[in-house]
């Protein structure tokens, strides 16, 4: 009879090996599609909305990296001002004569949240497309015109592209950086399973009929990005990514921002996952794919985390006592025989399942970084994948307290 | 669409297809290990029916007590270092119950070694035993850690000793009736417990030096 312990962990492997054999499967199918973008004939009329609150030193270089992407059918841009603190009015304001395109807005109130300020200046919009770009992203060179082509096929509800690190001046923010590049290569593979689940603020394009039809943002979700994609894919809408251009974004630069802005992520995924439980194993790739996928990902992480904890302290405590117990009894805190090298099944499978997420990793930043012709440190993508990554769960455990004892706000 | 549900199934059966091989291996080598201790236990339990052939032949007078204390102690010796070898794969065995039922034989076969060396005793006198009886199958921590500390206090006593004395660890919760038996006749109440020459019986954690008091 397995025992629970060993049957979690042959269950944990299995999950891993699955994930890992699809995103292999998926890249082998569909390798040549990855930079192929529909080029269209038609110029879609765009407005872009800009939501800002303090951000000040970035607003401009926003505002001149969309006008610098150099998409014709651009129409306007509504840099919505969210009731700022700092002088970022004034400076949208005074740009407003510099930048023929741009359109200052400025809530009633401070909306407390990006959701509110987007869906402000989402009213001011009339042209077919409309996107969003942070205040503090930078999309690149002909990066909107790398979108539009998708929005041919009238299924197409949204389109986002690859999300980069800006400022890599920190160890954190290598990491970071990193981690995007893993998370644009999986969500490129997650597109060809129509299974792109989230469409991230530093650039994103929606149908503006289909954004209507949803009726914009859930402002009172914390990630209001997820929530319209999946109320998107809900409505029969499908999402697609430009592999072929970027939005650079500054990440947190400091340990204490970096956790505060993934618990914000967090808690926003599980007002989602609450918010279309009804779904769940219904209603087509969101009730079959993208809500169990969500949902494992979080559970798995907190589940792996108590687990890998409980084990710990056990082990800890027995060292403990036995240690202490063996100086009380004069005799030896360590004999070779504590030391066991023999290595179990579970070893094997787990080494196994290790290893092929370190290959899925090296292979993700190479497959990027090629044609970004960037490098990556042997030494940051080890540390990220033996360190980093192990962050995640603590951040989806105190997220969890936060969102069931309701002590959670958006800034 | 239609792609990527071909993508779901054939993931599925890739990785059933590693899971599956990586478990028939996984069993197929830990019932390895479970043949090459096997094949330990049964030099043992031929070691043990030649000591008990050993003690019949004392009875006819054809051999010495002498020699059957030195078999005793060999074969001893060589049942405490298989059982210490059993211990290091017996936890890492996690597919199959393989290593439990040779565990068991194995505390079988050394209660026999009590049972014969208690016999022993009376037909030639005084010779040193210390029997561990320990829990094999438990989550408690105290229990573990006390268990850790008397295996290496028992360690630094045999090392000690030496040929003095005969050191029998025996797995106390493997439902061997005459074991059992044995426990409650000398008036073992908990384990782990360390009773030496059938005398003393110790539950608290001792020295080494503070055991070796107890021994002729």
């Amino acid at each position: 009879m397995l025992e629970f312990l060993t049957f979690v962990y042959l269950i944990y492997t299995f999950i891993a090996l699955y994930f890992l054999s699809l995103f292999a499967l998926v890249f082998i199918q569909n390798r040549k599609e990855i930079f192929t973008n529909p080029q269209s004939g038609k110029k879609y009329s765009l407005s872009i909305v800009v939501p800002c609150y303090n951000e000040e030193e970035s607003i401009e270089g926003t505002i001149k990296s969309i006008l610098d992407s150099g998409y014709e059918g651009l129409e306007k841009i509504f840099v919505v001002d969210d009731c700022s603190t700092d002088k970022s009015y004034s400076i949208i304001k005074s740009l407003e004569k510099k930048y023929p395109k741009l359109v200052a807005l400025k809530t009633e109130k401070n909306t407390g949240n990006a959701g509110g300020a987007k869906n402000y200046g989402a009213r001011f919009v009339k042209t077919e497309l409309i996107g969003f770009v942070d205040a503090d992203s930078y999309p690149g060179k002909h990066a909107i015109s790398s979108m539009t082509g998708f929005f041919d096929d009238p299924e197409i509800g949204a389109v986002t592209t690859r999300i980069l690190v800006r400022k890599r001046d920190n160890f954190l923010r290598k990491m970071q950086a990193i981690e995007y590049k893993v998370i644009a290569f999986t969500r490129k593979l997650l597109e060809f399973l129509d299974s792109i689940y989230v469409t991230p603020g530093p650039l994103v394009i929606y149908r503006r009929s289909a954004f209507v039809k949803i009726g914009g943002f859930d402002a009172k979700n914390m990630t209001e990005d997820i929530e319209a994609t999946w109320h998107l894919i809900h409505d029969g809408y499908k999402i697609k990514m430009s592999f072929v251009s970027e939005s650079m974004t500054v990440a947190p630069n400091t340990l204490g921002k970096w956790f505060k802005q993934r618990i914000r992520w967090n808690i926003g995924g599980y007002q989602t996952i609450l918010k279309y439980k009804k779904f769940f194993l219904r209603k087509g790739m969101l009730g079959f794919f993208i809500l169990p996928f969500f949902s494992i990902s979080l559970v798995l992480g907190v589940f792996g985390l108590g687990i890998l904890g409980y084990r710990f302290f056990r082990r800890f405590l027995i060292y403990y006592l036995s240690t202490r117990d063996s100086i009380a009894a004069q005799t030896a805190i360590l004999t070779m025989q504590d030391i066991n090298l023999n290595p179990s099944v579970l070893n094997f499978l787990g080494a196994v399942a290790f290893v092929i997420g370190l290959m899925f990793i090296f292979f993700a930043l190479k497959f990027v970084n090629k044609h970004l012709g960037e490098k990556e440190n042997f030494f940051s993508v080890i540390f990220y994948s033996f360190v980093y990554i192990l962050l995640r769960p603590i951040v989806i455990i105190v997220s969890l307290y936060k969102f069931l004892t309701g002590k959670y706000s958006w800034r | 669409m239609e792609n990527a549900k071909h993508a779901f199934w054939q993931a599925f059966f890739v990785t059933m297809l590693f899971f599956l091989a990586g478990l028939v291996l996984g069993v197929y080598l830990e019932q390895l290990r479970g043949d090459s201790l096997s094949v330990l236990s049964y030099n043992s339990e031929v070691s043990l029916y030649d000591s008990f052939a050993l003690g019949k032949l004392l009875e006819t007078n054809l051999t010495s007590c002498e020699n059957l204390k030195k078999t005793s102690i060999i074969f001893a010796d060589k049942i405490y270092g298989e059982a210490r070898e059993l211990e290091r794969f017996d936890e890492k065995n996690k597919l199959t119950d393989s290593m439990k039922a040779i565990h068991r034989k194995y505390d079988l076969l050394r209660t026999l070694l009590w049972m014969n060396i208690i016999e022993m005793k009376e037909k030639c006198g005084q010779i040193n035993t210390v029997v561990y009886l320990y829990v094999y199958d438990t989550d408690d921590i105290k229990i573990k850690s006390e268990q850790t500390v008397w295996e290496r206090v028992l360690s630094d006593l045999k090392e000690e000793e030496g040929d003095n004395l005969i050191l029998i660890p025996i797995a106390a919760d493997q439902e061997i009736n005459s074991l059992d038996y044995l426990a409650s006749f000398y008036g073992v109440k908990e384990f782990p417990a360390v009773i030496i020459n059938e005398k003393n019986i110790f539950y608290e954690q001792k020295s080494a030096d503070e055991l070796m008091t107890f021994l002729k």
